[in-house]
């Protein structure tokens, strides 16, 4: 049974001009100036306050649900936690090289790699959460606490991500596993650098373009390059290389590097104040 | 103009409170990962209460207040849910009986097809969603969800119109 010939006329019309509309706002976002960041904050002002306030009432029942439907998550994460322990004891030796040698970095190059910027400590916060996978995170600081759109967000271990939106109480966290989190590293203490990527959650960070170098092994510590106009201040943790991949296309070499912040486990973490010089 | 100012303060209040729901509650409360998606529910619900039409401007509606709170490009989320609720609204208004059954199994459908679409046009613009490992299980609960929800959504959906225009009133 089709619509009357009226109704069609109407639904073509109202189809057309919502496609229209959404392709409309889809290319002025995809220009990258941020066009519709003020609404996204507005937004975000607007609901923290009452989703704030049903978060605090609701979090005994929220908690009670987390529970029972992570049970099987928890049992999973103690297994994990158990096969990881076996690892450690295995490879006792590789490890412990990796963690001489960052060890020896900070050392060397004298990396308290929040030492000298002001930091804000926020908390990883309820919001939006997309259920596909989309490498972002809220946290419950914002303009108020003075941060600002691309100021590195790191744990104790090192990076995890940088600040994509800002509102007045609440931030989006842009994360390092997002394959469009894109910045400067250099391995460890050497002068090899290459570009940095996500390349999903629980995936590798890969780095391209790295001269071929046989100085370059597994256990590597991989930081941010901090060169000028980076996104990132110089010498923050990321992680360590796991495996090296000759790119022979290109006659350069990938790196597969293992993250150094837990990202599964984020609760506290802290903002750098620092942004990219102009 | 006073009823159709009626309809649309009504319609604006329960996207706000669905949208509020569904950033201080249900975001954490999934299920093997996947919550809800209200504000996708309440657009179809529209479509199925009231029609294509209202169905697309809701679902619509609802689409750009979660773009505000997603990554990606603002938009998406708009386009897919509008189609889906104006599919929902098609189809709700070419049946010639109806129960609650009926509009479970729809509003499943079209959450279902929701996520689909948002997937799929997404993957248009750059974020590779349809290659999410959990695609299906995210589709799935998202439509069972939604049709377990139906009874509290689909009569809210209904208070938001008048009376004279909806599709099956007598239920």
């Amino acid at each position: 049974m089709r619509p009357p010939g009226p109704n069609r006329k109407r639904y073509r019309r109202v189809l057309l001009l919502i496609t229209l509309l959404a392709v409309t706002f889809v290319t002025i976002d995809a220009t990258g100036g941020g066009a519709f960041d003020p609404v996204r904050n507005l937004a975000s002002d607007v609901t923290d306050p009452a989703s704030g306030a049903l978060g605090w009432v609701t979090s005994p029942f929220r908690n009670t649900w987390a529970g029972v439907t992570g049970y099987e998550d928890l049992e999973n994460e103690n297994q994990a936690l158990r096969e990881e322990l076996d690892e450690i004891k295995g490879n006792d030796i590789l490890e412990t090289n990796a963690q001489e040698q960052l060890s020896r970095l900070n050392d060397q190059l004298n990396i308290r790699f929040t030492e000298g910027v002001e930091t804000e400590v926020a908390r990883a916060a309820s919001g939006p959460r997309n259920n596909f996978e989309d490498n972002r995170m809220g946290i419950d600081k914002g303009t108020d606490s003075g941060l600002e759109v691309g100021m590195p967000v790191v744990t104790k271990a090192g990076l995890i991500g940088r600040l994509e939106r800002v509102s007045a109480a609440s931030s989006v966290v842009q994360l390092i596993t997002d394959p469009e989190f894109v910045i400067g590293v250099r391995v460890g203490d050497t002068q090899h650098v290459g570009i940095g990527h996500g390349s999903g959650w629980s995936k590798p960070f890969i780095v391209e373009r790295v001269e071929v170098n046989t100085d370059i092994e597994p256990g590597n510590v991989v930081l941010t390059s901090g060169f000028s106009r980076s996104i990132m201040p110089a010498l923050l943790p990321v992680g360590t290389i796991t495996e090296i991949v000759t790119d022979s296309a290109s006659n350069t070499l990938i790196l597969k590097v293992a993250l150094s912040a837990e990202l599964e486990r984020l609760d506290v973490v802290q903002v750098m104040k620092w942004t990219p010089p102009e | 103009m006073g009823e159709e100012l009626l309809v649309i303060g009504r319609t604006a209040l329960v996207l706000f409170v669905a949208l509020v729901l569904q950033v201080g509650l249900v975001n954490d409360m999934g299920i093997v990962g996947v919550h809800p998606e209200l504000l996708l529910a309440v657009g179809v619900g529209s479509g199925i209460a009231w029609g294509a039409f209202r169905g697309a401007v809701v679902g619509f509606c609802a689409g750009l207040l979660a773009d505000l709170f997603l990554a990606g490009r603002f938009g998406v989320v708009g386009l897919s849910w509008a189609l889906a609720a104006f599919a929902a609204g098609l189809i709700s208004e070419n049946l010639a009986r109806a129960n609650r059954r009926v509009d479970a199994v729809l509003i499943a459908g079209g959450s279902g097809l929701g996520m689909l679409l948002y997937a799929s046009i997404a993957t248009l613009f750059g974020q590779n969603y349809l290659a999410d490992d959990n695609l299906l299980r995210t589709i799935g609960i998202v439509a069972l969800t939604s049709a377990i929800l139906s009874p509290a959504i689909l009569p809210l959906c209904r208070w938001t119109g008048a009376a004279d225009e909806m599709l099956r009133p007598s239920r």
